[in-house]
């Protein structure tokens, strides 16, 4: 079980180097929520773990190492806070590493947080002082910080940075209501989510034996997770959760003793993730589509009506002229008429040549003039 | 003689500018020596000067005549809806507009996004708008003729001719 998923972590670690690696992550809120001091002490515990230390990692070993923790690993405690994390990391998109980020180790990336946090954490409070006071009192170091935070905060998760940003925000001012998060949640999904934490985690826990750790600490930092998830989602989220917690729960029990490995479940999930993931940029994708086709329309239908107008205003001219140009003809009948009857020795034909040149007559004379005196 | 005013319902600046009327004078615009026919378009290079706008009707009548653009800023969305160009009053039939009094000065139409359409309102007035009678609109964009013809108890239009304009590419522009 360990080799295998060992295996798939790996095939997952290389793919995710190319920037597809929500999977796992998306599949187990749960190890996120651990602190760094806890998933070292788990690895430990597990016999999997690495002789090196976290802060001597670069970036892209610590993710390989967490993707074959978690693969390895479940938490029976991934209940609702861990629902809840799971939303909100889905949410930030796919696990990439930026290439400048991959190679820096930990520590390196550690104290880049903390030079950035501290300016930021100040203008938030206003005050200069007060907001490093609370910046260490909240984050002394950081074994404390959970991975989750970490790589978030890290840039690790990049697809999606403002809300990343009002994650992070909100995580770190829990009281602060987070302005506007994209509520991407969508309650089938959220189900179909659930069933892969449950198989994963019954399968987990029923080969290893696995017991949970560090229960009130993850719950701690995700319950400020899942108060972003709510606010974020919506009403959508707050009553699934709650629904399939107790159903996720039932379902890692009644699935605990079965040793079928279950494990390579990710790659269908993988595909209802990634539905979700790219679901919120296909949601506004499509919004935004919808929006430009209703334009779109409405600018046709405009221009419709403009060209018909055009039509129907010519046609009316045309209309128009036709009725004068048959009164004018009338008028030209009854004049030749006329003068027809004044001048009844001049042929019709002289009388049409007249109204047609009227110039006619006075060439005439002129050529006469012209050719009279010499 | 009177217009034909399918053009303008079809074009909609019979709902969107003015209500239904039955047109009772003639009023015909031009732009240098283009006619100006319902729907046709003009380059807003063309438009730099007002129009020539000609009317029928008795020597002692005044008529008002309003230009407006419905379509500022975007067709899409005329939140300016409607863009004021120009106002003269007391004009008296059979003449035209420079005949009158401009109360709003002209301003050649600048669409900057989209086609928009250019509405010549005629309405006859009951008298002549002497100089207190009048309440000149506070501001270009957000105008209502509708409104303002209420106002001056303009009652309908008498005769309304519309035109398009886009905006020019650079290159074309004098």
């Amino acid at each position: 079980m360990d080799l295998k998923d060992g295996g798939g972590s790996e095939r997952r670690g290389a793919a995710a180097g190319a920037g597809a690696g929500a999977a796992p992550l998306a599949r187990q809120g749960s190890i996120y929520s651990l602190t760094f001091d806890e998933f070292q002490s788990t690895l430990g515990g597990m016999g999997g773990g690495l002789g090196k230390d976290f802060g001597s990692m670069n970036m892209d070993e610590l993710l390989r190492s967490i993707w074959t923790a978690e693969e390895s690993q479940a938490m029976a405690s991934a209940s609702a806070a861990a629902a809840a994390a799971e939303g909100g990391l889905q949410r930030q998109g796919s696990l990439t590493l930026p290439r400048t980020l991959s190679v820096k180790t930990v520590d390196e990336v550690w104290r880049d947080l903390e030079r950035e946090a501290s300016p930021g954490a100040a203008a938030a409070d206003g005050g200069g002082g007060g907001g490093e006071q609370q910046q260490p009192r909240r984050q002394p170091t950081l074994g404390e910080m959970t991975l989750e935070e970490f790589l978030v905060r890290a840039g690790v998760v990049r697809e999606n940075t403002a809300a990343a940003a009002a994650m992070v925000a909100a995580a770190a001012a829990p009281p602060v209501a987070p302005r506007s998060i994209p509520a991407v949640n969508n309650s089938s999904i959220f189900f179909g989510n659930y069933g892969g934490v449950n198989d994963a985690a019954a399968a987990a826990a029923g080969a290893m034996g696995f017991s949970p750790v560090g229960i009130g600490d993850p719950t701690m930092g995700n319950r400020l997770m899942s108060g972003v998830a709510g606010i974020g989602g919506g009403a959508i989220t707050v009553a699934p959760v709650d629904t399939s917690v107790g159903q996720m729960d039932s379902a890692g029990k009644g699935d605990g003793d079965l040793s079928s490995p279950m494990a390579p479940v990710p790659y269908p999930f993988e595909g209802v993730i990634r539905g979700r993931r790219s679901g919120g940029n296909v949601e506004k994708v499509v919004e935004r589509r919808q929006r430009r086709m209703i334009k779109n329309r409405e600018s046709a239908a405009r221009s419709r009506a403009r060209k018909q107008a055009y039509t129907m205003e010519l046609e009316a001219e045309v209309q128009k002229l036709k009725e004068q140009n048959m009164e004018l003809q009338k008028k030209q009948e009854e004049i030749m008429e006329m003068q027809k009857n004044f001048f009844p020795e001049m042929q019709k034909n002289q009388v049409l040549e007249a109204v047609n040149n009227p110039y006619g007559q006075k060439k005439r004379c002129l050529r006469r003039t012209l050719t009279g005196p010499w | 003689m009177a217009r034909f005013v399918d053009p303008l319902v079809v074009g909609r600046v019979i709902g969107e500018v003015v209500d239904l009327f039955v047109p009772s004078i003639s009023m015909t615009a031009a732009y240098g020596d283009r006619d100006i026919s319902n729907g046709c378009l003009v380059r807003p290079s063309a438009a730099d000067y007002p129009p020539l706008v000609r009317i029928s009707g008795r020597r002692n009548d005044l008529y008002t005549l309003i230009m407006t653009d419905p379509d500022a800023p975007s067709p899409s969305d005329p939140s300016m809806r409607e863009f004021l160009h120009w106002i003269v009053v007391n004009i008296p039939g059979g003449t035209d507009a420079s005949k009158g009094e401009e109360m709003v000065e002209y301003m050649g139409p600048r669409p900057t996004v989209g086609i928009h359409r250019y509405v010549l309102v005629l309405y006859e007035q009951k008298a002549r708008f002497v100089d207190g009678a009048l309440m000149p609109p506070a501001d270009r964009p957000n105008f209502n003729t509708r409104a303002f013809a209420a106002y001056h108890q303009l009652g309908l239009p008498t005769a309304v001719v519309h035109f398009n304009s886009q905006r020019e590419p650079a290159n074309r522009r004098r």
